[in-house]
């Protein structure tokens, strides 16, 4: 370990991270092949650099210590609230009828708020995908089966998680069909950008008819979210003519962004 | 817990040091709104086939937790003493590289995952208690820079420079470059005093 260099060690740590100029790795790479000794004191360091940085035990213990000590400050901060609520709920049952009057009277008041006045813009979904947007269940018959985490995450409606594992799933060789719940699952997670490349080619193509109502759908939804209203309009005409399941949607989200 | 309490980055630190755990648990739970948020705005992870996976809340809360205990051990054991950056950067800064491993590679494995022979295991642990002696024994300077590179596992020295405050990542290059070397004359000496 102690026959290299400073700049031996910055380079096989750039070699080992990957960031090596291209020439200066085949270099290198020569070196290790030829230098035995070269060799043995690089995989020395590397044992150090990947293991003997790690704690030993008695670190372990400690450091075990404290994370335990900060997942109880984690618990304690997310329990408060509720215990709070369950307190306030038990100290304050008495004038429970009162309260109901006051919540109806509130919720009520709300609701004209909300359809006639200014919280509408407010309290509505920002956009019209938020509003039109809609969990588009799976086709169980077409599925190669349950057990896969990225179907059970669309599922649950976890988008964000179920997003890049759908994919992971069609590129690993699993159903083709979870393209389309990777497309609603992007823009079930905001990230309508990322259905647009997903969902194009599959309209394009012409083995994708059974589901063409379901993927013009959604890419027109991705559109409106990208404010690419031209071709948004032209999927939710069609969608609207064909009459199709979501013609009524399509007229109504037509409506909406028609002074886009 | 006083939830008014208002304290330095340096007040949270020496109260660390001091085991205040109502200090401690304020530095939790002041940071964690901010640097989960953070995490999952800006923390992805290109794959090798353009796939792109982004943080989650669970792997946010993870890595938060984690850097939490880093920082917090580092300062028990003296290898940070002070910050020039503001707290919440070094977390996420951690976090980040965190991150980094744990979507790079799930081969990385931690210590309570290693497998081996008891051999191979006991090499090891002593050869973790010899870098840690010898990491000891270096001046607080370069032990906080031994401490960033290579036990936090941060890369870019650019990194370390904005965290320590000692000017740039050619400054930190240089610096870390002495200090590894003292800390390699450290290390053998260490070993041929402990003969393993």
């Amino acid at each position: 370990m102690m026959n290299l260099s400073e700049t031996d060690i910055f380079q096989l740590e750039a070699l080992w991270q990957n960031s090596l100029d291209p020439s200066e790795k085949e270099a290198l790479e020569k070196r290790l092949q030829d230098d035995a000794e070269f060799q043995k004191a690089a995989e020395d360091w590397k044992l150090i650099v990947t293991k003997g940085f790690l704690p030993p035990t008695e670190e372990q213990k400690e450091l075990a210590e404290i994370k335990a000590r900060m997942l109880g400050y984690a618990e304690v901060s997310e329990a408060s609230p509720k215990q709070e609520k369950e307190k306030e709920q038990k100290t304050e049952r008495k004038p429970i009828i009162r309260r109901l009057y006051i919540g109806l009277a509130a919720a009520a008041a709300l609701l004209l708020l909300l359809w006639l006045g200014p919280l509408k813009g407010l309290l509505l979904p920002d956009s019209p995908t938020d509003q039109f947007f809609a969990h588009l269940p799976r086709d169980n018959a077409n599925l190669s089966g349950d057990g896969e985490t990225g179907q059970q995450a669309y599922d649950r409606k976890a988008y964000k998680k179920a997003y890049p594992a759908l994919l992971e799933e069609v590129a690993a060789g699993g159903d083709s069909l979870n393209i389309i719940y990777a497309g609603v699952a992007a823009i079930g997670s905001g990230q309508a950008e990322k259905a647009i490349p997903l969902l194009e080619p599959l309209l394009l193509a012409e083995n994708w008819q059974l589901y063409e109502a379901e993927i013009r759908w959604y890419l027109a939804l991705a559109y409106v979210d990208q404010e690419q209203w031209e071709q948004a309009n032209k999927l939710l005409l069609v969608i609207d003519q064909t009459e199709g399941p979501y013609s009524i949607q399509a007229k109504e989200l037509m409506q909406q962004i028609q002074n886009k | 817990m006083n939830t008014h309490l208002t304290l330095t980055d340096q007040d949270i630190i020496a109260g660390i040091k001091q085991k205040n755990k109502e200090i401690e648990a304020f530095f939790y739970r002041t940071h964690k709104d901010k640097c989960i948020q953070f995490a999952l705005k800006k923390f992805f992870w290109k794959q090798p086939d353009g796939m792109t996976i982004q943080c989650d809340i669970e792997d946010a809360e993870e890595i938060y937790n984690d850097a939490c205990v880093l920082f917090v051990h580092n300062v028990l054991k003296d290898r940070i003493t002070q910050l020039d950056a503001k707290l919440s950067t070094y977390l996420i800064t951690t976090m980040r590289y965190n991150w980094m491993n744990k979507a790079r590679s799930t081969k990385r494995t931690t210590p309570a995952q290693e497998e081996g022979s008891s051999e191979t295991d006991s090499t090891n642990e002593s050869m973790r208690i010899n870098v840690r002696k010898a990491i000891h024994r270096l001046d607080p300077k370069c032990r906080a820079m031994m401490t960033y590179r290579y036990i936090l596992g941060w890369e870019d020295y650019d990194d370390i420079a904005k965290a320590t405050g000692k000017g740039n990542g050619d400054v930190i290059r240089n610096l870390l470059s002495r200090c590894r070397k003292r800390f390699r004359e450290h290390y053998v000496q260490t070993i041929n005093f402990s003969g393993i």
